[in-house]
């Protein structure tokens, strides 16, 4: 397993946690830019921290989209997560828990 | 993605462009997922948003901002394209290897064996040849001594205030150090530790040690307040000294020992490996422990020298310098009769294991060779194989394989054969250097130390390497670019398409043949002139002869008298034992080394010019039995004997070739008057001489000198350094009771260096036997190589040609008929190989010509017995295929097209 953990893959672990699932969500809440999310993202699924699904077709279709890919932590990336919090003190305080905070979901 | 493009209304969307693009360089396994998850993610923010249409410039560009990272994220997915795809290859090679086990094994094992045998002896070579020395940047120590160009004396001593001259005048040399030219002379006896016993010292100067630039295990060196006249005594110990005579005591540094009477503090031990001059036991300051009249005069020459040169300076360069330098101190010091001197400078690894540079071009150029043999096997297998497979490469092609796809598969295929190939060369270097360290003879410097030389294998991996990929890729290229239809049409056993690979692989085993030829032409040479060493004529019986350093030592023996005295009672002792044929002692005894004792003579009727063109005969002083001891043959009159005495009149013994020389044939030498040195004043007294005794070699095995012989009893000096038992058994097993009868006669007498003759004639043709051993070991595996080579070619072409043997069979030829067939095609290239080789021999083996003995660089014998021997190996290695294209089924051979 990974002994530390690059800040900013700390952070998008955070991310995740707090339930921000897709990549554009994770990029809107901790400021990441796209070309540092995603590499970040296949490394932590090739080291076994995240887990990656599809969405259900069907939410695709109704949308007439394809469907997204969304990630979650896995039992490793939860321990090497609170691993990191130890080490960087402010990250909890970087990515706001969702309960405090709702995603922007204004539709137009 | 089909369901995309639906909702996917008819405007420019660039951001959903981009991932499309970009996606193209995204691995192939992953791309579909790839763009999936993009597009998805890109979608459903425009979604979130607003149509397309309907959004404004800012969120526009935020979605091109965010479709712009994917392409960083393509780029982090590159390497595991490389991977996926190298897996394959490399998967795929493995596979391709192991269906072709019988090319695999052979390719394994010349990589193997090239890589092997080449790193194992050019690491030997490289530490025993290039760097014989525990002395730092030993390329710059140099040995200084002069010759005297009229008294044709090649080695002419020098004494310390001239070494002091050179020290200061000279600018080639950053430092001048000075030491007795032998360690003989110089011995002390060491008492108070155990029984008595001589260690041989040598006198150096303040700066020797520095100059050489070796480190003390325990303790200092000497330094220049140590080197003064009535300075402290002080010693410098051996190891060997160190842990014999004091327990390994690590508190030896700062105690006084007892040297002949007089007490020495101990002020360092070197270290294991620092043996220098050869067979010292301890050094002691040459000032503090000679008189200042022999250390300040200019007649009292006995000192060589040890200079390092300046950085850049080479020893041309430092002769010319030092002989204007001894010029003028000639013309300062007239009385030193110098002016015929010319100054001699050798290097140190040189002087002390003689000049082994031919020797380790010889090794290097044969090393090379049997490299070049290796790469050209790899060659012609790959040429072989990639003919082979323009079929499968033409078909991979038409399936739509890519030029470069094909060109890395092959790669991926070289670099799995080298890899096998290096690991296992690495292996048989690791044991080959572990069997050489084993089999080498003892004398052979530092061998002990020798390790893998990293650089030479490297080398040798990357050319075969570079070899394995050139001659795989060049062919796969070409069937890349060859017309598929023609290449796919062409049936697999044609030949025609293969004509030119086939050429080139001929042209390969020429080549082969001939470099093969070359190094078996040297090693041959070089066998039969350490063969020719090892039984030449020594002139002595070196069978059942004890040999021991003994000289008799103390204030008892100060006088002439009392030494003869001593050995008279010891030989007479000796000779009553059984087991014992005769004794005698002996000035230096043979094959001690190339030094000795030059004495320059005069015949009765010469002037002083002409005996100073006379040849400078090796001198010894011998005890009566001295003849019978060594087995020495009389030709013309008698040995010595007990009657030769001090009171009778003087006589001398010279041998054959001496007396042939000097007086011509039907003149018998008999009766004729002779004495020592060229002046009337050196010596006054004539001796005549009483016999003619046979060559027998004392300083090296490939000259005969002159030999001189003085009775002991009749040479003033009256000292002697060595002496020897015949024995009628194992003259070893003899030691205990020559040490028993010396004790009984004295036990402060130190009996040291004992070895039997035979052992001392070994250690001089060792370094012979290490080169003729090392050549036949590489031209053995070169022969073995070429026959692989010939093999390989041979028996791809009877497989290519199987149906056509086939139909041969079918026509009605016999067996016999098709067997002529293939050894005529094989043998015509061994026939052009061996043409090409002798040629090339003719040519190089003059430059080896230096190093043999008793063979002619051309030798007729040798060269015939090595086409006889290449002829019989090639038939065998022709015969093999051969024989395979004897036995096709027609039926079979034809149903296969």
């Amino acid at each position: 397993m990974a002994n530390y953990l690059s800040h900013s893959a700390a952070v998008i672990l955070q991310a995740l946690a707090g339930g921000y699932k897709y990549g554009f969500d994770i990029m809107d809440i901790s400021g990441l830019p796209s070309g540092t999310v995603y590499p970040a993202l296949r490394r932590l699924e090739q080291t076994g921290l995240i887990d990656s699904k599809w969405e259900k077709e069907g939410i695709a279709q109704r949308d007439g989209r394809p469907p997204r890919k969304y990630y979650e932590l896995t039992p490793d990336g939860k321990q090497a997560l609170a691993d990191a919090v130890k080490r960087y003190r402010l990250l909890e305080s970087l990515v706001p828990h969702p309960s405090k905070i709702k995603p922007h979901r204004q539709r137009t | 993605m089909p369901d995309v493009s639906r909702t996917t209304r008819f405007s420019f969307k660039p951001h959903l462009r981009l991932i499309n693009f970009i996606g193209l360089i995204v691995p192939r396994r992953l791309r579909a997922d790839w763009r999936q998850e993009w597009e998805a993610e890109l979608q459903y923010r425009e979604l979130l948003l607003a149509d397309w249409d309907k959004l404004n410039w800012k969120s526009k560009l935020d979605l091109v901002r965010r479709s712009l990272g994917a392409f960083w994220d393509a780029l982090m997915l590159q390497p595991q394209r490389l991977e996926d795809e190298m897996f394959q290859d490399v998967r795929f090679g493995l596979r391709m290897l192991l269906k072709n086990p019988g090319f695999t094994v052979v390719a394994v094992l010349t990589l193997a064996l090239g890589i092997g045998a080449n790193t194992a002896i050019f690491s030997v070579v490289h530490t025993v040849l290039l760097r014989p020395l525990p002395f730092a940047e030993q390329e710059r120590l140099v040995m200084l001594w002069k010759q005297d160009a009229i008294a044709s004396s090649s080695f002419v001593e020098l004494a310390l205030p001239e070494v002091m001259d050179w020290q200061q005048q000279s600018h080639s040399f950053t430092s001048v150090a000075a030491m007795p030219a032998t360690v003989y002379g110089y011995g002390y006896v060491l008492t108070g530790k155990g029984e008595a016993v001589q260690l041989e010292s040598s006198k150096v100067t303040g700066d020797f040690f520095s100059l050489l630039g070796v480190q003390p295990a325990h303790g200092r060196v000497f330094n220049e307040n140590d080197d003064q006249v009535n300075g402290p005594k002080v010693v410098i110990l051996s190891d060997r000294v160190w842990r014999e005579r004091f327990s390994a005591d690590p508190n030896i540094i700062g105690q006084t020992i007892t040297l002949t009477e007089q007490g020495y503090t101990v002020v360092g031990v070197m270290p294991a490996k620092f043996e220098f001059p050869k067979g010292v036991d301890l050094w002691v300051p040459l000032k503090a422990t000679m008189t200042a009249r022999t250390t300040e005069s200019r007649g009292a020459t006995f000192l060589q020298a040890v200079g390092r040169l300046e950085p850049g300076v080479t020893i041309a360069q430092a002769e010319s310098e030092m002989n204007s330098v001894i010029s003028r101190i000639a013309e300062q010091h007239p009385e030193t009769q110098a002016a015929g001197h010319r100054v001699v400078i050798t290097p140190l690894a040189t002087y002390l294991f003689g000049d082994a540079r031919p020797a380790l071009w010889l090794l290097l150029a044969a090393t090379g060779m049997l490299l070049l043999i290796a790469t050209a096997n790899i060659a012609n297998l790959s040429l072989a194989r990639a003919t082979a497979r323009r079929r499968e490469f033409a078909v991979r092609a038409a399936l739509g394989a890519g030029r470069f796809r094909l060109v890395r598969q092959l790669l991926s295929e070289s670099l799995v054969l080298a890899l096998c190939g290096g690991a296992g060369g690495v292996l048989l270097a690791h044991w080959l250097i572990k069997l050489l360290i084993r089999v080498a003879p003892n004398d052979i410097p530092r061998v002990e130390d020798v390790e893998l030389n990293v650089t030479v294998l490297l080398f040798s991996l990357v050319v075969t390497l570079l070899t394995v990929i050139l001659f795989g890729l060049v062919p796969a290229l070409t069937a890349s670019r060859l017309n598929l239809n023609q290449a796919l049409n062409e049936g697999s056993t044609k030949m025609s398409g293969e004509r030119h690979g086939l050429r080139a692989r001929s042209a390969m085993v020429i080549c082969e043949v001939a470099v093969t030829v070359v190094l078996l032409a040297g090693a041959s040479l070089i066998l039969r002139s350490f063969v020719n060493l090892s039984t030449v004529n020594l002139g002595f019986d070196p069978h059942n002869v004890l040999t021991m350093h003994l000289r008799v030592q103390g204030a008892n023996y100060a006088k002439p008298e009392a030494r003869r005295e001593f050995f008279r009672q010891l030989i007479e002792r000796l000779e009553a034992q059984p087991g014992v044929e005769a004794a005698s002692a002996v000035l230096i005894r043979p094959m001690e080394g190339t030094a000795g004792w030059d004495t320059p003579f005069t015949l009765e009727g010469q002037s002083v010019a002409d005996a100073q063109e006379n040849r400078v005969p090796n001198f010894e002083a011998v005890t009566p039995h001295y003849f019978q001891t060594f087995r020495i043959p009389i030709k013309a009159g008698r040995e010595f004997n007990e009657q030769d005495t001090e009171q009778s009149p003087l006589s001398a013994i010279i041998s054959e070739t001496m007396a042939k020389t000097l007086f011509g044939p039907g003149v018998d030498p008999l009766g004729k008057r002779l004495r020592l040195g060229t002046e009337p004043s050196d010596s006054p007294s004539w001796r005549t001489i009483v016999g003619v005794a046979g060559d027998a070699r004392y300083r090296e095995l490939q000259d005969v000198r002159f030999d001189l012989y003085f009775p002991f009893a009749q040479w003033p000096s009256a000292f002697v350094n060595h002496f020897a038992v015949r024995t009628t058994t194992d003259p070893a097993a003899l030691l205990t009771t020559v040490r028993r009868e010396v004790a009984a006669l004295d036990s402060s007498q130190a009996v040291t260096r004992v070895a039997t003759m035979d052992q001392l004639v070994a250690a001089n043709l060792a370094q012979s036997r290490f080169s003729a051993v090392m050549l036949n070991w590489l031209s053995g595996l070169a022969l073995l190589l070429a026959a692989i080579g010939i093999y390989g070619v041979l028996a791809y072409s009877v497989a290519r040609r199987m149906s056509e043997f086939g139909i041969r069979l079918a026509l009605g030829a016999q067996p016999g008929d098709i067997l002529k067939l293939v050894i005529g095609q094989g043998m015509r290239l061994v026939t052009a190989g061996l043409v090409l080789g002798l040629a090339a021999s003719f040519v190089l083996t003059r430059l080896i010509a230096k190093l043999l003995y008793g063979v002619s660089a051309t030798d007729p014998l040798t060269f015939s017995g090595i086409a006889l021997l290449l002829t019989a190996i090639a038939l065998f290695a022709c015969w093999l295929p051969a024989r395979r294209a004897t036995r096709v089924d027609p039926i079979t051979a034809l149903r296969c097209e």
